[in-house]
């Protein structure tokens, strides 16, 4: 949350995160480099250059797997939803060393060439054919995706733009993947790689894909309680307790966040308004819904930030009928207040 | 795919003249970008300049933000991984099969290499 912009709002547990990327991509590097002098003798020994380049090109390859990996793993287990505290910051790094790599690539192959790199890039590997697939294209392409995600990465560009424009763009990290699958896939994987090489890339193209297909199975499996008359059916009152946060799912497919405070029973849009994060999944904190991704908070009571923030969303009605709690389907204007629903407390100790 | 360069190079220019403006007063055009740091402009400079049209458009024509909303995005993420999944088989399959063939190719000329080399020593004098 944020009055203003500044370039990082660094944090303890930023500078953290940040500290594992950087010696994390350091010791990848290193052990790269010295498993492939340790494995690759004779004809298929690299040299230097392309020792760097193919270092860099796997280590952007595994960044790019992990930055997939971490949404779905936070989605089936939410104890590791910590992991996206900071992802965007691991999706720049990605950015960073793939450039590293196009940089490595191009230095070498074009260092005495009398084209400039980006035109030969472009019409002497640009073939499409029966046997072969212009791989460096399909590198390029992925480059120029993650550079651009990485420019808007910044919490401006997703406020500026909006948030849905904002995440249909960050989307294209797919688009991205899998030309970045078909880079290696027609590059590496048909050159000199061994099968040291082979075996974890396809594994690793295997685990992206199932962990994100067991997530929107789990994702599936979610109750589903269906609007009846316009308000939404939310279960006994007793199934919610103080200070919990509940998913109840909306008619059109999206997610409201019951919220239980010392002041009632409140409702708020699911979606959080920095980064989409999953309000409903949320904890109360000070009497404040806070997003498990970012720690934003909104008052349950009128979907606002507290002050000095001035982020808003959608509030929704809830009512107690014959002790079960309804939700009504359709949202208020954003930052719209509506007065908690009363819960009365079953009297304990009496008799 | 030649032509393509100078279309970058133009596209990068006048990315360079809407984003240098655009970070300078960007804080009368979003509220929330009011007071910005220099850092702050910097680091959005690059995404100015490459998505310069998309900047023009919101410029033009600022709305209302919708509150954000995720059913949509969840629906794409299915839809992409479905085909995902279908390209991956189909290219991981391909390249497997052709880098099988490459290396059949060369054990093969290998070994007829050292067939052929073998039979010259036995003919030589």
């Amino acid at each position: 949350m944020s009055v203003r912009y500044v370039a990082v709002q660094w944090t303890k547990a930023k500078l953290v995160y940040d500290a594992c990327i950087a010696v994390g991509i350091v010791l990848f590097l290193q052990t790269f480099t010295l498993a492939a002098g340790a494995l690759l003798h004779g004809e298929r020994r690299l040299s230097g250059p392309v020792l760097d380049m193919r270092a860099y090109g796997a280590c952007a390859f595994l960044l790019v797997t992990i930055v997939l990996c971490i949404g779905p793993l936070a989605r089936l287990d939410r104890r590791l939803s910590f992991l996206l505290y900071n992802r965007r910051h691991l999706g720049v790094a990605t950015a960073a060393v793939g450039f590293l790599h196009a940089r490595a690539v191009l230095g070498f192959y074009y260092a005495y060439s009398a084209t400039p790199p980006l035109d030969g890039l472009l019409t002497v590997d640009a073939s499409f054919t029966a046997s072969s697939l212009p791989f460096p294209l399909f590198g390029a392409a992925a480059l120029a995706i993650f550079l651009m995600l990485a420019a808007t990465s910044h919490d401006f560009w997703q406020r500026f733009l909006g948030p849905a424009l904002w995440k249909w763009l960050h989307l294209s990290i797919y688009a991205a993947y899998a030309l970045a699958v078909l880079h290696v896939a027609y590059g590496a994987l048909l050159g000199d790689a061994t099968p040291f090489f082979v075996a974890p890339f396809v594994l690793s193209v295997g685990l992206v894909v199932g962990l994100h297909l067991a997530a929107a199975r789990h994702a599936r499996s979610a109750p589903s309680p269906r609007p009846r008359e316009g308000w939404i059916d939310a279960g006994p009152v007793r199934a919610i307790p103080r200070g919990r946060v509940l998913p109840v799912l909306r008619s059109n497919g999206e997610r409201i966040a019951l919220v239980r405070t010392t002041r009632g029973l409140s409702a708020v849009h699911g979606v959080c308004a920095h980064q989409g994060g999953p309000l409903w999944r949320g904890e109360v904190l000070d009497d404040c819904l806070t997003c498990p991704w970012h720690g934003w908070q909104y008052r349950p009571e009128d979907g606002c930030a507290p002050p000095p923030f001035t982020e808003k969303i959608p509030t929704h009605q809830v009512r107690i009928v014959e002790g079960r709690v309804e939700v009504k389907d359709a949202p208020e204007p954003a930052g719209t207040a509506l007065p908690p629903c009363p819960v009365e407390e079953p009297e304990v100790g009496r008799g | 795919m030649a032509g393509l360069v100078p279309f970058l190079g133009l596209h990068l220019a006048l990315g360079v003249l809407v984003g240098l403006p655009f970070v300078l007063f960007v804080g009368r055009l979003e509220p929330s970008a009011q007071g910005g740091s220099i850092g702050f402009r910097l680091l959005i400079l690059p995404g100015a300049i490459l998505l310069w049209p998309l900047v023009l458009a919101r410029v033009v024509r600022r709305r209302q933000a919708a509150p954000p909303r995720v059913a949509g995005h969840v629906r794409a993420h299915r839809l992409a991984f479905a085909s995902l999944l279908f390209l991956f088989v189909l290219a991981l399959g391909h390249a497997l099969h052709r880098r099988a063939i490459h290396h059949d190719a060369t054990h093969y000329d290998a070994t007829h290499h050292d067939a052929t080399h073998h039979d010259a020593t036995a003919e030589a004098p």
